[in-house]
């Protein structure tokens, strides 16, 4: 018997002197008297003495299925794991963002491809109301993903030959 | 660390198939729980089987314990469960008018009662541990009492007791730990002779 055995009853040891002792105390008959006696004597400062089950409950959890359930990291491990998640958090909302940033990416890909029929539904247009129309409609366009004036330029040049057939 | 962080460590244990965990825990509330239920119950060995049962209740339910409360307080609220539900299942009424609950339950003291929840030989038993314990604290050095008293009564960490008598929590741990030893050694053939205890 030592101290360590007196402070690991008093919750006074760290994580690893704590899982040294259990292992400890499962091997040895003598701490679980320990423990035990401990118990009793600390009872009985406090006038909390009473009827003792512990061999009885044995009995009973010997022929229990083992429980299994409820498993968290240990105290050590949660320290480190809580920033690192965070960190984690963090780097996956920015990675979101960028990505919702870049062009087209977040945008509607679902109507991009319509406004490619739309000249062939107004034949005999005007030129000019072409154009236009063209110019509102502009950020529909399929090639919409292209910087610059590339994509008006693409669909003005294939107005100018004439209507689609 | 602290109490609560060493019963959270061995539930934890418990929720992982150590079974043994378990029972140091079963060691160490015992008789806390039998006299929490001697308040609805009043034959000892109704005590022990509502006791018993808790127990094994508790065991069952370990994978639904999140820690949220101290075990103690869950194993309280299961074993005034356990004792309304048996005294239901046998035609008593529980106790209601007391309002006893699990957050009352926590540090109830009810070392006066001792006579209603032992049998005459369980009692006289009790009242020998009791005096051996009280003889080899008065036997104890001052500062040793000094040290197991304000662990084991008053409840402080080492590092508050430390403060206290104003030494190192080296010295606070080498005197609760000879205390006990001192006073366990006065036990031990009281212990030795008692075959079926019951404190």
């Amino acid at each position: 018997m030592d101290e360590k055995f007196s402070s690991f009853l008093d919750g006074e040891l760290d994580d690893d002197e704590l899982d040294a002792l259990l292992g400890r105390i499962r091997q040895a008959d003598e701490l679980r008297l320990a423990w035990d006696t401990y118990h009793l004597i600390g009872d009985a400062l406090r006038n909390q003495l009473g009827n003792e089950v512990v061999s009885r409950v044995a009995s009973r959890l010997a022929s229990e299925p083992v429980v299994i359930g409820r498993q968290r990291p240990p105290h050590r491990m949660r320290k480190v794991l809580w920033p690192a998640m965070s960190a984690a958090a963090g780097v996956a909302a920015v990675a979101v963002v960028a990505f919702l940033a870049l062009p087209g990416a977040g945008g509607d890909p679902q109507i991009a491809v319509a406004p490619q029929a739309v000249p062939a539904i107004i034949p005999g247009a005007g030129l000019g109301k072409f154009d236009s129309y063209l110019l509102a409609h502009q950020r529909f366009s399929s090639s919409s993903t292209m910087q610059g004036v590339a994509p008006y330029v693409r669909t003005v040049s294939e107005g100018r030959n004439g209507p689609p057939k | 660390m602290g109490d609560r962080e060493l019963d959270r460590q061995l539930v934890e244990r418990a929720q992982r198939g150590d079974k043994h965990a378990f029972e140091l825990l079963v060691t160490k509330y015992q008789r806390k729980l039998a006299r929490l239920l001697s308040r609805f119950i009043r034959d000892p060995a109704e005590v022990e089987d509502v006791a018993q049962e808790a127990f094994i209740k508790a065991y069952r339910a370990l994978p639904t314990f999140r820690g949220d409360s101290a075990f103690y307080t869950w194993l309280y609220r299961i074993g005034i469960n356990t004792a309304k539900n048996y005294l239901v299942a046998i035609g008593r009424r529980a106790p209601t008018a007391t309002g006893y609950e699990a957050q009352e339950a926590e540090g109830f003291d009810d070392g006066d009662q001792l006579r209603d929840i032992n049998t005459p030989e369980s009692m006289l038993m009790s009242r020998q541990v009791a005096q051996t314990v009280t003889d080899a604290m008065e036997e104890l050095p001052e500062d040793l009492r000094t040290a197991i008293t304000l662990r084991e009564i008053e409840g402080l960490s080492y590092e508050d007791i430390a403060s206290i008598m104003n030494c190192p929590i080296g010295t606070v741990r080498s005197r609760i730990f000879r205390a006990r030893e001192a006073i366990a050694a006065r036990l031990r053939p009281l212990l030795d002779a008692g075959k079926d205890r019951r404190w």
